[in-house]
Formats: C-alpha cells, structure tokens, sequence
C-alpha cells in the first residue's frame, strides 16, 4: 500500500492535516501525521520520511499560516537535500494565496493543492500512483511547460456531511482531562480587511462560503472522541460557531446541546471563538448552561472607530463593551487580542484601545500589529497605496505617521519578551487561567475562591502593567523628547521584573492547584515546556536606538 | 510527539521586517542551519539519512560530521570563554559570548539558558574541523539595560560527557564584557 506523509504544525491536533489523512485512509492510502512545529523536530520529521523503508508516495506540506511558511519550505528544502524524490505539493491558505510565486521560486514543490483539498489530493495520490497525468485535477496548481504555474479550476467544497471524521491521535491533557479540536463549521460569512480566511473563502463563491455541519454529526463525533480518546475538553476551532442571527444561534446551540444529551454525553467542558456581536445575555447563557463552555477568544481586534473602520470589523465598540459585561455577568473566561496598530492607525486610537483595557483588564489580552497577508484586501490596498516593503513571504509597512510608528517601535522594544512566542507571559498567562476554569469545572472540592481569585488579579496585574507601559511610552512620544533608546531600556528592564514576578507567582498557583487536584499536569506547565528561549529574543529590527 | 501537545492561545505574530535577500536565499539559509544541526546531531537516524544521500543541490553541501570529541578525563575545562564583540556607537551593546577551544572539535551544545540580566538571541555553532580546525560556539544575548550581571548556563556533551557550564558576563564600560567561568 502507498504511504503518504502529511506535514504540518502539531503543538495542537492539526485538524486539516487529520481531515486530509482521514480522506486518504478511506481511500485506501496509508497516511502519516509528520509533526513540525519547528526546527527541533527537523531531524525527527525528516527521518520519518527520508529513513522510512520505502519513500512516500506523496509528501503533503502544510502551508496555512504565512508567518510559518519559511520554517515549512527549508524543511522541503531539507528533505529534498536528503533524497527525496518523490512529490512534494503544498496547501493551505497560504500556499493557495501565493501558488504562482511558491511554484517559481522553489523548484522542490511539484504542485499546489487550492482550497479544501480533501477531494484534490485523492485525486491526486490516485492519478500519481496510476502514473497518469494530475495537472487537470481541480484545485491543483502546476507547471506549464514554460515553468509558469497553470491554474486547473477550484474544487467544489466538500459536503461536511460526507467528509470522514478526523483522524485522532493521543491528545493534549489538563490535570489529565483530554482535550482535543473539532468543527462544527467551516467557512466565514464576515469580510475583515486583514484576515487572509474570510479572503479564501471568498474564492468560492458563488458556492457556499460558511457551511454548517448538522448538529447530531457534531455530537455523535464528541461522543466517538470521549470512547475513544477520553476527552473532556471540546475545543471548537470554527471560525464563526455562531450563526450571524441571535435567534438562529439560539436554536442551533440548543440543537447541539439535545443532541449531546441524547448522545449520553456528560460531564465536559467546551472551548469557543464569537465575534463581539455574537455576545448576548441569551446567546451566552446557553453556550454555558447547556454546552459547558469554560473560555471564550471574543475577536476584539480594536476598539477605535478608526480601527473598526479600517479592519471593516462590522461591529461597534458599544458590542466590544457588551461582550465584556456579558462575560463577566455568567462568570465566564473570556480573552481576546488587540490590533493596536494598523496602516491608519492614530494616537487617538491607541488611548482609546488602552482604554478598553483597563476597562476588561480583569480578562488575559494580548496586543500587536496587523500585519499583510496573502489575498486579503488590506495587502491589495497598501500594495496600491505603495507602502509594502518586502516579498510575499513577509510583507512589512510603516504606520499612518512619524509619531504612531515611533509609538509601535517602541512598544515592541518593550513588549516582544512578553508578547510573541509561545512562551511569552500573555500567552502563558491564559494557559494559567484554563487551569483555574478545568479546577472550578471538573474539580469542584479542589476549587478555591481565594485562588481563583488570586489568578484572575495576577492576569489583571500584568493587563494593567502593559497599559501602564504604553501610556509612558504614548506621554513619551506626544511630549516630542528624544531619548528612545534610554526609555525603552529602563521600560524593558521593568517590564520584565514584572513579567519575573507574574510568571513566579502563576507557577506556584499552578503547583498550588496541582497539588490540589492531584492528577495530571496544569496547562501553565505545558505552555513552558513548549517553548524555547529563542521565542523571547527581540528581533533585530525591532530594537531601539538611542 | 503528544507530551509536547497543548492548547494554543490565539497567537499573534511578532512583526518582522523582510531580509534583503530573495525569498528563496532566505528559506535556503534556514534549510542549511537544519540540515547542519541534523549533521551535528550524531542520531543513528540523522547519520543514516545523511550517509545515504549525497547532495541534491539545493542547499549548500550539507558539512561532515563532526569529529570524535576529545578524550580527555575532564573535556570540559580546555574551553574558553569570552566577549568577542565591542560597540562604540553609544548604544547598548549585546554580550556576543565566544565558546573556543582550539583544536578540540566535538562538543555539541544542548541548550543555552540567560537566568539573569539579558534575553538570549541566538546560538551559532561555528566550530570547524580539519587543519586549524576547532570548537568556536559564539552566544548572543542581549542585556535588560539594568546593568546588572549577565548570568547564563550552556549544557555541553562531548563524547559519552556531560556537563553545564555557568558563566558571568559582567559589562566593564565601553561597550565590552568580562566574562567568568562560574563552574
């Protein structure tokens, strides 16, 4: 039987890989998860396929995430270094985006495969093991025979219903409870200028470009998961889990929650995504009445008229506001990020972000820039503007003015440590407070309120110093004075004191919950371990100089 | 693989600026410092793949593996450290730390941790073997701008030997370190 190797990021299942396995295996194709998350797995992941008995038939590599790209193509680089000879073809968001430029500039890849592609590579596996021709499948991109890439048509998107469920492998645990992704959707219906996947969903139309999967598939595929893997811990990766209709949201929650029932399915915890405007009182009640969910990423991305304008967010910050009260009426753990910076950006804006919050400071946030990726229409607007510098593996721009891109230089001199990488404390951070709900959930003797009390003031602590920071930095910048690098020093050197004394107190809170549970490891364990000391490192371009 | 899964928060991407180098040079340069830390690694699966390929041509030549390390009883005190780089311009300079020791090749470097005063930026294995050959690692960190002590441990094997090293970069003015082995 021929093998096929898929490539990707694992430091959580990687459900488009294991949709694609899924596919092959019902095909008849042996199918492997080669994991990649980054340069120490290179020698692992490379002896999977270059020392494997015999080589795969196809080696399938993951290119969903832009940023990640570099780190995906020098491993097909690498792989072909070792002597692979066989096909190499890529997909993904990115690679869909960026086939033409990927297929010119890499003579490693074969082929691109657009779109959902579950369909796409069985064809395509099929064809090269029939040794028949493959350039005419849908949704693959190849070589004409002038090196150009020739485009055949889009795939039709997949029926959900008809798509095998996932292919699972051991899961990521929390004091020992499972925890594991799924969809209950794939597609979006907003149009945000800065999101590379309201963009490819937008390359199907006029088909379907949010597709709901029927409520009783959902459940009865948590059920399978709980026999088979033990979860516990749902985490729904849709990109819209609500209906853009309060009273259809309403109904399809409570569908989903009957079917979970009438499934048998007690005692879990799930973990969603909304869009502010998704934060109802009624919405929310259910989602953690009925459906047990324990934290919620609400997709703030600014609260400045400025930003929701230039973002085209379809919201308003009287909605970010009500999704805070909402989740802090139920008790619920939200987070979320802010975009502090984009190509508009004002100093008003940033006062009134750093207002939003303090205002939610008692939820985990983190902040960046926007930044250009492929296909979306903010890239096409700031290539038009001419104001991307750089190449489709990393498009970079200056803000709206001298002052605002001072501001963000400095703040990134300050923040990087804190901000970026797995490890940083705003990532870690919510790792800590995942802890506290899995205890309060599941554990409810071991639950404290005193400690529940303490985790959420230490989140609130490091909100409020990344607030307070910004603001020196924002008197800084409007007060004209020079000095940049001295500033950014002295702020750095206590940003990070700070950060010391949080992470020291969040890692005996965790031990401190450990112990009280008495199984398994916290989350805020895992979130350390992953990292490495490099994710913390400023990158060059980004200090400050006096 | 699994001890290693999590649940990810919704990460965000640190900014960067491009390289001025071609999207391809840029990927090549990563694909070369894999393939060179495969080659260092000694693995039976890393020198199995290794043995069996010669060159595709993409990359640069993927180097030799490195030489027996040396067989002394203590490998771990012939190496020496020290700042290899000053800035003058004003600014704060990073402690650009060089591991060397002549004419000893071999030791493999498992891990490089900053415990006080800095953020590590980056380890670069420059050992070399052959004629004038040697062990040449070179650690750049950059300080908190507290002025206080730069304290950083390397864990190093040589051979079937292991060990961590501690050491103290201490700033003397002028852009330079004074770097102490601290055992």
């Amino acid at each position: 039987m021929d093998w096929i190797a898929l490539v990707g990021p694992e430091q959580e299942e990687n459900l488009s890989l294991r949709y694609l396995a899924a596919s092959l295996i019902e095909a008849g194709f042996e199918a492997r998860i080669v994991a990649f998350n980054g340069a120490d797995d290179f020698p692992a992941a490379i002896a999977t396929i270059a020392g494997a008995e015999r080589p795969p038939l196809l080696v399938g590599v993951s290119l969903a995430f832009q940023w990640r790209a570099p780190d995906f193509l020098a491993f097909v680089m690498g792989l072909r270094e070792t002597g692979y000879r066989g096909h190499v073809t890529v997909g993904g968001h990115f690679a869909t985006f960026a086939a033409a430029e990927l297929l010119r500039d890499f003579a490693e890849l074969d082929s691109v495969c657009r779109q959902e592609a579950e369909a796409t590579l069985v064809s395509l596996c099929r064809a090269l093991a029939a040794g028949a021709a493959w350039q005419e499948i849908p949704g693959v991109v190849a070589r004409g025979g002038d090196g150009a890439a020739r485009f055949a048509p889009m795939p039709e998107v997949p029926d959900l219903g008809l798509l095998p469920p996932p292919v699972r492998g051991e899961p990521a645990r929390c004091f020992d409870h499972g925890i594991a992704p799924l969809v209950s959707s794939r597609g979006c219906y907003a149009n945000c200028t800065f999101c590379c996947i309201a963009a490819w969903h937008e390359q199907t139309l006029p088909g379907k470009r949010y597709r709901l999967r029927e409520p009783a598939d959902v459940a009865a595929e948590m059920a399978a998961m709980r026999r088979g893997q033990g979860i516990d811990i749902f985490v729904f990766h849709d990109d819209n889990f609500f209906i853009p209709n309060h009273g259809k949201s309403l109904a399809r929650l409570h569908a989903l929650a009957d079917a979970i029932e009438a499934e048998g399915l007690r005692d879990f915890a799930t973990v969603v995504k909304a869009r502010p405007g998704d934060v109802t009182p009624e919405v929310f009640r259910v989602l953690v009445e009925r459906l047990g969910c324990i934290r919620c990423y609400v997709g703030i991305e600014t609260d400045a008229d400025q930003g929701l304008v230039t973002l085209r967010r379809w919201g308003r910050s009287s909605q970010n506001h009500r999704a805070i009260d909402v989740a802090r009426a139920l008790g619920l753990f939200v987070c979320f990020n802010i975009l502090m910076f984009d190509p508009d950006t004002t100093l008003a804006s940033v006062r009134r972000n750093l207002e939003f919050v303090e205002y939610a400071a008692d939820f985990p946030f983190n902040f960046g820039r926007v930044e250009l990726y492929a296909g979306t229409p903010l890239l096409a607007r700031l290539q038009a503007e001419g104001r991307c510098r750089g190449d489709y593996l990393q498009w970079d721009y200056d803000l709206g003015s001298p002052d605002v891109q001072r501001f963000y230089q400095l703040a990134m001199a300050c923040f990087v440590p804190r901000n970026f990488g797995e490890a940083a404390l705003a990532n870690t951070i919510q790792g800590m407070r995942f802890d506290l709900e899995i205890v309060r959930r599941f554990h409810p003797d071991a639950h404290d309120e005193r400690v529940y009390a303490a985790g959420r003031a230490l989140s609130r602590r490091l909100a409020l110093d990344s607030v307070a920071t910004l603001r020196e930095l924002l008197a800084h910048v409007e007060g004209g004075a020079g000095g940049d690098g001295a500033l950014a020093a002295r702020l750095s050197a206590r940003a990070r004191a700070v950060e010391g004394e949080v992470r020291a107190e969040m890692l005996d809170l965790a031990a401190a919950l450990g112990a009280r549970v008495g199984r398994g490891l916290p989350l805020t364990y895992l979130g350390d371990r992953v990292a490495t000391p490099l994710q913390r490192a400023v990158p060059p371009e980004l200090e400050v100089t006096p | 693989m699994s001890g290693r899964k999590t649940l990810l928060p919704e990460l965000l991407p640190t900014p960067r600026s491009p390289g001025a180098e071609t999207p391809r040079a840029r990927v090549a340069a990563r694909a070369r410092a894999m393939l060179e830390r495969l080659s260092g690694l000694k693995t039976a699966a890393g020198a199995a793949v290794l043995a069996v390929h010669c060159g595709y041509g993409v990359v640069d030549p993927v180097p030799p593996p490195p030489a027996h390390c040396t067989a002394n009883g203590d490998p771990f005190t012939g190496i020496t450290a020290e700042n290899i780089v000053v800035t003058v311009d004003g600014s704060i300079p990073d402690a650009t730390i060089k591991l060397w020791n002549y004419g000893v090749v071999g030791y493999q470097v498992g891990g490089v941790r900053v415990t006080a005063g800095g953020t590590l930026v980056r380890v670069d294995d420059l050992s070399s073997t052959g004629s004038g050959g040697g062990t040449d690692i070179v650690i750049t960190i950059v300080p908190d701008g507290s002025g206080t002590p730069i304290d950083f441990e390397v864990d190093l094997s040589c051979g079937g030997a292991t060990s961590t090293e501690h050491y103290r970069a201490t700033a003397t003015g002028g852009g330079d370190y004074t770097v102490v082995d601290l055992g």
